[in-house]
């Protein structure tokens, strides 16, 4: 009787603790937020190459604008505002990339920041969003795919994956070719 | 016997051939070009400049944008896919996509002898690791556009390297709100089945997506021209009925049967068809204000069937040969003084007033041949004269056979020269051809959205490069952008330019060389060692064939004498440094000014013409009547052609190079009054005063329409016309002066 009642227990415990630990992730949907201050390593794997490109650095976002801060294996701090995109390489002054894409960049930022933090919403006006459904509070994938066929060229399909925030995105392209961006813990400030 | 029928048969046979040609024209030639532009003079002194002002005007009107709004994203990257494809389908569509896939190609194609100005700067300093680094940081960034196939081909990306230098990019400023579809059209916008197929595109998509809420806002100079087409319809349609309508009420109270009134409009057909056949058979294509005032010509065509028809009326016994020979010399001395009239707008700079010139002489010479030697064959049998045919001339003659004295004709000539003293102070004279035509409100504010959403602006002012050889012209817009450059301090102040993407021989071989020595032999295997790709001949590969894209090569052109290029400014002009304004072998052009200026131009120059013209006027009367004193029937032409333009400015319609065009037939056409009431003066010709009269009224009333038009030059020659009519005939009776008074009793007697 006793160990039954030891057996019970357990699983109980082992149902709790289950729960406990899936219950760590939130909803794609309760993700939001403000501001991100974390570390990245991209990979961008390309057609006939044996090895990726691989980069690391710090992502910083701040409301609308994001800093994309590459540090290995060169100094490059892309800073994306909705007016415009600087860089900055080797802590230089922030130069203005790209003549008049401007216009570009603006999208970009928009549609970064709308990725890291959870604005689904709004990336509803771009992307055609498709949610893989998800045990609850286990880890949820989100696929985005651009709309418009001038932003598929730039992004391809885009698979975000995360849990208490976005953990990985992965963009492939048309060609084949894929970058993989994943996310160390970092801070995450909700609004 | 044979010449009897000879002539009437002939000129059926030539309505039936120019009726036939006419119609074959309009439906398988679509001959009608509506081009505000081709209503302004080309600059003759200088070839290049009208070509280069040609060919810009034509690549401006070429774009057509729309940004698309409502629904949600989905639905607007559908129906914008939608449009597209209705779009390709009318086969004169080229998508600004296309465009920049055949930029990319030729850029490609040349990436080892093409460097941006600043990317060349660095290479003679001996730095090209500035551009390898550059192109590691893009290998390695978020979202580039670096990708494998271009790690094989162009692992330094020279080629996206050259674009984002060359081109300015046009992106959506509210990608939230609106999807744009852009390009260009790649046939004439100006002519009709060409504004039809795209409209009906339009019409088309807007049937299938306006009930989902989606709107498509409009920009491109073919809408505007499709809307200055449906105003001249409308126009037309309205000169037509107004004059169709005065003809058929006049015709009716005079002759009180409709036969005449039939007669007379099959007669202004006939004459319109063989003017329009004639100048179609002259010029590739007709502008549609010579359509317009093809309508308004019903009302000086019919005036020599009125003259034939009434005399019907004056002679109802009189035989045919009678009849005609009673006003043949009238008739004919005002045929040629108004056909010559015409003929001098030959001489004009304008085609437009050429093709008014064929149109108008040929129509006016056919109607006098046909009131002359067909209408009294088909004419029937004249009834008794109506009531009206007898009361009106009661009230006509009262005014036009008024012997004015002396004092008279000094009181007119101290009232013109008074409203000439304060035209000249107050009137304004019109050279500005922004002010020329009042575009659609509705174009004009779906125009501002697109541009809200795009920055779609048409190109205004550009430099003008000429040489000798296609080299050397582009040797020298090198020069120009060298000059530019200092000037400016690098700011951008032009949108493209040819040079830049086909340099002269001896630039593209510089920077090749600079490209082999400086960049691809030291830098491309630290490149490459770098991304971990095996060394390769990444640059061997070519594009195949590229051709330089049309919207680059439209930039250039040749002459008959030097070799041209244009490139477009992108700044206000008022913004360019001084020293830009013109150099040795370029200068700066704004065409709107331009334009005004050689209007301005030969506003002096037709202006100064107007007094040759009547000159050679009074020579014709002085030939043909072999007597001095024939000068009195120009008098009340020339009053009437220095009061109508002097009338008009104080009416607050200033002054153009389009009314001393219209002033040209107050000439020849005014002159036709004064020559009847010297033929014909005394009692008995009340007919001939009805005749004349009613052949004015008709002038009037379909060129005095023509100052509805919103087009400013097409106003301005309808109203000095009408006017200059109505002067010429109401100062008629001033011919009395120069009768003698023993001419005057012989005439009472």
């Amino acid at each position: 009787m006793r160990r039954w009642v030891s057996t019970g227990i357990a699983v109980l415990l082992m149902l709790v603790s289950y729960r406990a630990i899936a219950a760590d992730c939130i909803s794609p949907d309760q993700l939001h937020v403000e501001s991100i201050n974390k570390h990245f390593k991209q990979e961008r794997y390309l057609a006939g190459m044996t090895s990726p490109l691989v980069s690391e650095g710090d992502l910083k976002v701040d409301g609308t604008k994001i800093s994309w801060h590459m540090k290995t294996p060169f100094d490059l701090d892309t800073i994306i505002t909705p007016e415009e995109i600087t860089q900055s390489i080797d802590g230089g002054p922030a130069q203005p990339v790209g003549g008049d894409t401007g216009n570009l960049g603006a999208t970009i930022a928009k549609l970064f920041a709308g990725l890291l933090q959870g604005r689904w919403k709004d990336l509803e006006s771009f992307f055609y969003i498709k949610r893989a459904p998800i045990s609850m509070g286990g880890i949820w994938k989100i696929s985005l795919q651009a709309i418009d066929p001038k932003l598929q060229d730039v992004f391809g399909e885009i698979d975000v994956e995360g849990c208490m925030d976005v953990s990985t995105i992965q963009v492939t392209h048309k060609s084949g070719d894929h970058e993989v961006i994943s996310f160390d813990s970092g801070s995450a400030a909700a609004p | 016997m044979r010449l009897r029928f000879g002539v009437p048969l002939l000129l059926l046979v030539v309505i039936l051939f120019s009726s036939a040609f006419l119609a074959f024209s309009i439906r398988n030639k679509h001959p009608i070009d509506t081009d505000i532009l081709a209503l302004l003079p080309a600059n003759q002194s200088d070839p290049a400049l009208a070509a280069a002002l040609g060919r810009l005007s034509q690549i401006a009107s070429s774009q057509i944008a729309f940004a698309i709004e409502g629904g949600d994203p989905a639905m607007r990257a559908e129906a914008a896919a939608d449009l597209t494809s209705r779009l390709n389908q009318t086969g004169i569509f080229r998508s600004t996509t296309d465009d920049g896939v055949a930029l990319w190609s030729w850029l490609f194609s040349h990436r080892t002898d093409l460097l941006c100005p600043a990317d060349r700067r660095l290479l003679e300093r001996g730095e090209g690791s500035v551009v390898t680094h550059d192109a590691l940081l893009k290998w390695y960034s978020p979202f580039g556009i670096s990708n494998s196939k271009l790690l094989q081909s162009d692992p330094l990306l020279l080629t996206p390297r050259l674009m984002s230098c060359f081109v300015r990019f046009a992106g959506v400023r509210r990608p939230e709100k609106a999807i744009i579809v852009s390009g260009r059209i790649e046939d004439s916008v100006f002519r009709i089945d060409v504004q039809d197929k795209v409209v009906g595109a339009l019409d088309g998509w807007q049937k299938r997506w306006s009930a989902s809420g989606l709107t498509a806002f409009r920009a491109g100079a073919i809408f505007h021209a499709a809307y200055g087409a449906a105003s001249a319809r409308i126009q037309m349609s309205l000169i037509t009925l107004a004059t169709g309508a005065a003809i058929l009420i006049i015709y009716f109270l005079i002759f009180g049967t409709i036969r005449p009134a039939l007669l007379a409009v099959l007669s202004i057909g006939s004459c319109l068809a063989v003017g329009c056949s004639t100048s179609l058979l002259l010029f590739d294509h007709i502008h549609v204000m010579v359509i317009v005032f093809a309508t308004a010509l019903i009302g000086m065509v019919v005036d020599y069937s009125t003259y034939y028809l009434i005399t019907g009326v004056a002679y109802p016994q009189g035989s045919i040969t009678e009849r005609r020979r009673s006003i043949f010399r009238p008739l004919t001395i005002g045929m040629v003084t108004s056909v010559g009239a015409f003929l001098a707008l030959i001489g004009s700079p304008i085609s437009a007033f050429r093709q008014i010139a064929v149109l108008g002489g040929v129509g006016l010479f056919f109607a006098w041949a046909l009131a002359l030697y067909l209408l009294p064959f088909v004419e029937g049998k004249w009834r008794k004269q109506t009531r009206f045919a007898r009361t009106v001339p009661v009230y006509i003659d009262r005014f036009l056979t008024i012997e004015p004295r002396p004092r008279h004709a000094i009181a007119i000539f101290g009232l013109i020269t008074l409203a000439a003293v304060v035209a000249w102070n107050k009137g304004a004279v019109l050279d500005d051809v922004r002010s020329f035509q009042k575009p659609s409100t509705e174009l004009a504010s779906e125009e501002k959205q697109v541009r809200e959403v795009t920055g779609f602006k048409t190109p205004g002012a550009f430099f003008l490069v000429t040489g000798k050889s296609s080299d050397e012209a582009i040797s020298h817009e090198e020069a120009l952008l060298d000059a530019i450059e200092q000037a400016t301090d690098g700011k951008t102040v032009t949108s493209i330019a040819a040079s830049q993407f086909s340099p002269s021989r001896q630039r593209g071989d510089e920077q090749a060389k600079l490209i082999s020595e400086n960049l691809l032999g030291p830098e491309l295997a630290r490149l490459l060692k770098q991304v971990g790709k095996a060394p390769g001949s990444s640059y061997d590969e070519t594009a195949g064939e590229a051709k330089l894209p049309d919207f680059i090569a439209d930039l250039r052109g040749k002459t008959s004498q030097e070799y041209w290029s244009a490139v477009p400014v992108s700044a206000p002009i008022a913004e360019l440094p001084a020293t830009l304004r013109s150099g040795p072998n370029w200068r700066l052009v704004d065409p709107a000014s331009e334009y005004s200026q050689l209007l301005r131009h030969y506003r002096w120059n037709a202006s100064i013409g107007l007094v040759g013209a009547a000159i050679l006027t009074g020579l014709i009367l002085v030939l043909v009547y072999q007597r001095i004193s024939a000068l009195w029937m120009l008098l009340p032409t020339c009053l009437a052609m220095i009061a109508t333009p002097c009338l008009l400015s104080l009416l607050g319609v200033p002054y153009s190079f389009f009314s001393a065009m219209g002033l040209f037939l107050v000439v020849g056409a005014g002159v036709d009054y004064s020559v009847f009431q010297w033929e014909k003066r005394g009692t008995d010709s009340h007919w001939t005063r009805l005749g004349i009269t009613l052949a004015a009224a008709m002038t009037c009333t379909s060129l005095g329409l023509l100052g509805l038009s919103s087009v400013f030059p097409v106003a301005s020659f309808g109203l000095t016309v009408a006017l200059g009519i109505f002067l010429s005939l109401i100062l008629s009776p001033l011919v009395n002066l120069g009768i003698s008074s023993r001419h005057r009793k012989e005439h009472r007697v």
